[in-house]
């Protein structure tokens, strides 16, 4: 756990200096920025969005808006937040129009995720991010997977907040700009309801 | 099992390790002589991994090649995801060129009569015969087929199509004398005031005779809308009866740009152009206002009426507002709005067209979509409708259109475009 924190912390670091360069001017370090947290910013679209294409722009979208108005963060949160802020801004946007709109085929909620664009390859997570937790079966993880996208859109942010990015209650307040007892009892509703919805098709 | 419903809200946060170390043994005091929570906690624990175990997926290898891309266009975020919005029943993507979106270029284009009779030529240059020289367009970017619009003449745009023959590249002569014949005109009710405005122009040639079926539709093309100049075609107008619809392309951004100056508004803040179709202006400027007032916005500017491009209203709107503005804009131009699906399978059926008349010559393309932006057009024949479903055209066709275009409400059309369409069955 100690060395979590470290890591991160080192990630922080580094994280300030690429910006303190960005606002300097330096553009390749908003590149480096970029590439050290596309995959975060994506992955945390989709499980929000469940549409790679939406997922995909979203994250653009969330980097443009970062180097805009990079000269007016002060770093007074983490850039993660910040871009876990703008992430889900920009995906409840999408989300919201596409609810309007009654969008459901497209969104594709009900189908994994597809190749048909020969895009790279679906990626199982790295073990070891949450080591105290059992391992779990792939199966069970696409079930599941299904089951995340009948979920209320806010539970599915809070959840993969937690579980996906990691982040501690705290964090998530910050993201969310909540306090700390709705983190705490959404993340419990969540789960519980991914749990009895789990139940339910067994 | 009070002690449970107690205990049980708080397990999530026992598994996340948010509990204070008082609360924590609480919770392991009650959990070692309970198996129902034991079980519980268990099932939540596998929650917690199960979604931490969701599949990570990797961006495209383009992707800070795309953010680039976005920055050094200007795209806004917000204005994207407008853009995106209106038009993904289109599965299009467009290119978004304004960074702000503030103000907004609305064009009215006011929908004139279809034409009572036509013909059309085929590979013959047509003359072109103005009847009326003032070119008045403030769009100077017009072409040919526009610089000739005087107020009761129709602009035509002549288009060469990848997917045409080259036999179809049409030459549109002057016919001078109109014959209209009203009784012919199986597809298109005309229940639009066949008075005012009504753009009038002949084609001929090939010695077809004027003016056996005409079918028409309303026109709206692209913003970034570009004639093909390459076939040296000219369309002759001609005034007086014999009238067809005007075919009114949308103006391109630098072109709303230019009118936004004129109009005394940062072409900067210009973040949009909406085109409504309606027989009316001051309906459509009534229910801007009033949109507009309703978030705070107001109709900044109102161009004189242009004869064959309707007026142009420059609406300001907040920031926030804007994407609704004009979807409401727009989906309640027309009570009787097309459903996407039959815009895009009338949009098929013009593609279709294109290569099936030209391929067959019963008749002959004027005017056809191209270059996936392009969307003025003008079709000939009676084949129109056979191929709306054709999976082909049809997946060709979605990647055509850009502009939503609502006909108006009085227009019933068997085959409804976004395009402008001229059908002259060619003998």
């Amino acid at each position: 756990m100690e060395r979590v924190i470290q890591a991160d912390a080192e990630k922080t670091a580094g994280d300030q200096e690429l910006l303190g360069r960005c606002r300097a001017g330096d553009e390749t370090a908003f590149d480096d920025l970029v590439r050290r947290h596309q995959q975060r910013a994506f992955n945390v679209a989709f499980q929000i969005l469940r549409d790679r294409e939406d997922a995909a722009e979203v994250a653009q979208d969330a980097f443009v808006r970062i180097y805009r108005s990079v000269s007016d963060f002060r770093g007074e949160c983490e850039f993660t937040t910040w871009l876990h802020q703008i992430v889900l801004n920009l995906a409840r946007n999408k989300h919201r129009w596409w609810k309007r709109r009654g969008r459901q085929s497209s969104v594709s909620l009900d189908t994994p995720v597809e190749m048909a664009d020969g895009e790279a390859p679906m990626q199982m997570a790295a073990s070891g991010d949450a080591p105290d937790m059992q391992t779990v079966k792939a199966e069970f993880v696409e079930r599941l997977s299904r089951k995340m996208e009948e979920l209320p859109r806010k539970f599915r942010e809070v959840l993969v907040l937690r579980n996906v990015e990691g982040l501690s209650y705290e964090q998530i307040a910050l993201v969310l700009d909540c306090s700390l007892g709705t983190v705490k009892s959404r993340i419990a509703r969540a789960r519980e309801a991914l749990r009895e919805n789990m139940q339910d098709e067994t | 099992m009070k002690d449970c419903d107690v205990i049980q809200p708080e397990l999530s946060a026992y598994v996340d390790g948010e509990l204070t170390p008082p609360q924590r043994e609480l919770i392991e005091a009650h959990l070692a002589s309970c198996p129902r929570c034991q079980q519980v906690l268990a099932q939540l624990k596998t929650m917690a991994a199960g979604v931490a175990a969701l599949p990570k997926l990797q961006p495209a290898p383009q992707f800070l090649a795309q953010v680039r891309g976005k920055i050094s266009r200007g795209d806004d975020p917000e204005a994207l995801t407008w853009f995106d919005h209106l038009f993904r029943p289109f599965l299009l993507k467009v290119p978004m060129e304004v960074a702000a979106l503030v103000a907004i270029a609305l064009l009215v284009i006011q929908f004139r009569q279809p034409p009572p009779a036509e013909t059309v030529g085929s590979d013959q240059v047509a003359q072109e015969e103005n009847s009326g020289n003032q070119q008045s367009l403030p769009m100077e970017t017009r072409t040919e087929a526009d610089h000739s619009a005087p107020s009761e003449s129709a602009s035509v745009s002549p288009l060469l199509p990848p997917t045409a023959a080259p036999e179809s590249e049409v030459a549109a002569a002057p016919t001078g004398e109109s014959m209209p014949s009203p009784e012919a005109q199986p597809t298109t009710e005309n229940a639009a005031g066949s008075s005012e405005n009504v753009a009038s122009e002949s084609v001929s040639g090939n010695g077809q005779s004027v003016g056996q079926q005409a079918k028409s539709a309303t026109a709206v093309g692209g913003r970034n809308i570009k004639f093909t100049s390459g076939t040296k075609r000219k369309v002759a107008a001609s005034n007086a009866g014999t009238n067809r619809p005007a075919i009114t392309p949308t103006p391109s951004a630098a072109e709303v740009s230019l009118l936004a100056r004129n109009a005394g508004i940062d072409p900067s803040k210009v973040g949009g152009v909406v085109v409504v179709q309606s027989r009316n202006p001051h309906d459509v400027q009534g229910r801007a206002e009033e949109l507009a007032a309703r978030c705070n916005g107001k109709v900044v500017s109102v161009s004189p009426s242009m004869e064959s491009t309707g007026q142009i209203f420059f609406v300001e709107v907040p920031r926030e507002y804007a994407a609704s503005f004009k979807l409401d804009l727009q989906q309640n131009a027309v009570p009787s709005a097309l459903s996407t699906n039959r815009m895009v399978a009338a949009v098929a059926a013009i593609t279709t067209n294109a290569g099936l008349l030209s391929a067959t010559s019963t008749a002959r393309v004027i005017g056809v979509l191209t270059g996936g932006v392009n969307t003025n057009a003008v079709f000939n024949g009676p084949a129109q409708l056979s191929l709306a479903n054709n999976p082909q055209a049809r997946a060709v066709a979605t990647t055509v259109l850009e502009i939503f275009v609502v006909p108006p409400p009085s227009l019933t059309l068997t085959n409804p475009t976004p395009t402008a369409t001229t059908a002259t069955p060619a003998h």
